[in-house]
């Protein structure tokens, strides 16, 4: 009876050993995939956020949940307050910022970013690499093929600063020349304003010489 | 008959007796199983989380992309105060309503970390208020060809008037100039942006004189001082092995490149000559390190 039970046991063992390598080549496949999943899009989870993904995942209960929701809304509006900040400050506003993860490996990071946004009336789309390599305490950050989109209509005399801009690949000169300009062009339009005639007052008219009445 | 019945009670007994006996010392299932069990249930967890974290970063996708669509930030505000208010007449939300509110806030927050991580990337002033809005701490970034350099800070005291209380803009900088001719009491940006247009143009000509020194050897660094508006070099012409001296001035502090170009030469007739005229034009419209690489394949310096 004793020999009929181990040989059970070996079966068992040999079933529950297939079904761990297959669940192993699983998991596998599917870390192999979330990493790929998470290089479109730069989720940071840590803190609150790594609380919300957990109640996500089914791993807390309903009255943690609730904690997580209200901790979590602090957070986001106090970013939201942040940004109101720096939108005001930096004198652009900012739409969109996607990213997009190339290569993260050893202490390199290279990353494709399109921003979109406006500056006034004027809006701009930029793609750029970005690459932030660890040199000993610091990080050197560059940018490479960088590509500037304006909407064209009323900006001849930009299109060759643009491509000056694209060569050199000077981001920040041309944010920082989109404001000055920007600026300008709101100076130009609040003294048009200014002088500009109001549909009050009524336009002249011109009335034809009065020929003498014939006698 | 007395006998026969004893000996079948005694005898069904003591079969008893082994049975249990028997079911006392049955080994339990062997310990490596129940090893085996243990891992089987472990590695179906980590498959399930996994599983709900992709489905859950595949949502999160989805609701973001569909946010940088359509939503400016207003917009945005103004979704959020409506659900708010709906949700706020509901006594009880379900558990699908809680995971979804769940998930927009998380969508938010990626969105708005990107798009704070953007306003840096961009060059922006990185402000941060502090002491209850009574100051307020500002980043200046500096950059050249496309190449991340110095930051500089100032911590500006808001209250009671608009005032630089701390720096580490460098001396040869005129700050207080510039403050002084901007309207920082009403607009800070009046003195950033001038100031931002200072520091870059200053980065760039110390990056192209750092460049200058290690890509060009051959050409020797005779004077250079802190501010960078001021640059001599010395040539060497490879047939006849004569040395140009070639002074730079960069007089215009907001711009990277020279607004004057010297040659002086034993030769007097060198500096004259049509080669050495388009040098003169180039060193003044190209960054000077890409001049010299130029001016190398024209063979015209070592």
């Amino acid at each position: 009876m004793m020999e009929k039970m181990s040989e059970e046991n070996m079966e068992e063992v040999t079933v529950l050993e297939a079904q761990i390598e297959l669940l192993q080549a699983e998991v596998l496949a599917l870390r192999r995939q979330q990493k790929d999943d998470l290089k479109d899009i730069t989720f940071d989870f840590r803190g609150q956020m790594q609380d919300a993904m957990s109640c996500m995942c089914g791993q807390r209960r309903g009255d943690e949940k609730e904690m997580v929701l209200s901790r979590l809304k602090e957070v986001v509006e106090e970013l939201e307050e942040d940004l109101k900040l720096q939108t005001q400050r930096n004198g652009i506003s900012l739409n969109s910022c996607t990213t997009k993860t190339l290569q993260s490996s050893g202490g390199k990071l290279v990353q494709q970013l399109c921003i979109s946004g406006h500056c006034s009336e004027l809006v701009f789309q930029v793609e750029f690499q970005l690459s932030e390599v660890k040199e000993g305490s610091g990080c050197e950050r560059t940018i490479s093929d960088l590509n500037v989109v304006m909407d064209a209509s009323d900006l001849q005399n930009f299109s060759s600063f643009l491509s000056g801009v694209e060569e050199s690949r000077d981001l920040l000169l041309f944010f920082r020349t989109l404001r000055t300009f920007s600026d300008r062009c709101d100076d130009r339009r609040r003294t048009f304003q200014h002088f500009q005639v109001s549909e009050d007052t009524p336009a002249p008219k011109w009335t034809p010489p009065q020929t003498p009445a014939l006698h | 008959m007395e006998g026969a019945s004893t000996k079948g009670v005694l005898s069904h007994l003591s079969l008893l007796e082994v049975q249990a006996r028997s079911r006392k010392t049955q080994p339990q299932q062997p310990s490596r199983v129940k090893e085996l069990k243990a891992k089987v249930e472990a590695l179906l967890t980590q498959r399930d989380q996994l599983r709900a974290e992709i489905e859950t970063h595949k949502n999160l996708k989805k609701l973001r992309a569909s946010m940088d669509k359509w939503c400016t930030h207003e917009e945005e505000e103004e979704e959020e105060e409506e659900e708010e208010e709906e949700e706020e007449e509901e006594e009880e939300m379900d558990e699908d309503s809680e995971n979804s509110k769940l998930l927009r806030l998380m969508a938010r927050h990626t969105r708005l970390k990107d798009l704070l991580h953007a306003h840096h990337v961009i060059g922006g002033y990185n402000v941060i208020k502090t002491r209850q809005g009574k100051g307020m701490c500002v980043s200046l970034a500096t950059a050249y060809e496309g190449v991340y350099l110095e930051t500089y800070n100032l911590e500006i005291d808001l209250k009671p008037t608009v005032r630089i209380s701390r720096h580490d803009v460098p001396p040869f900088i005129p700050l207080k100039n510039l403050a002084e001719q901007s309207s920082v009491q009403t607009d800070i940006r009046t003195l950033l942006d001038p100031l931002s247009r200072d520091l870059n143009a200053f980065a760039g000509r110390k990056q192209q004189l750092k460049l200058v020194k290690e890509l060009h050897k051959s050409v020797e660094v005779m004077e250079s001082n802190v501010l960078c508006s001021l640059l001599v070099l010395m040539f060497t012409v490879p047939k006849e092995k004569t040395l140009v001296l070639c002074s730079l001035d960069y007089t215009d502090r907001t711009r990277c490149l020279p607004t004057r170009v010297h040659f002086k030469c034993d030769d007097k007739e060198l500096p004259d000559s049509p080669e050495w005229k388009k040098h003169r034009s180039l060193l003044m419209e190209t960054p000077v390190h890409k001049a010299l690489i130029t001016m190398r394949k024209m063979g015209n310096i070592v």
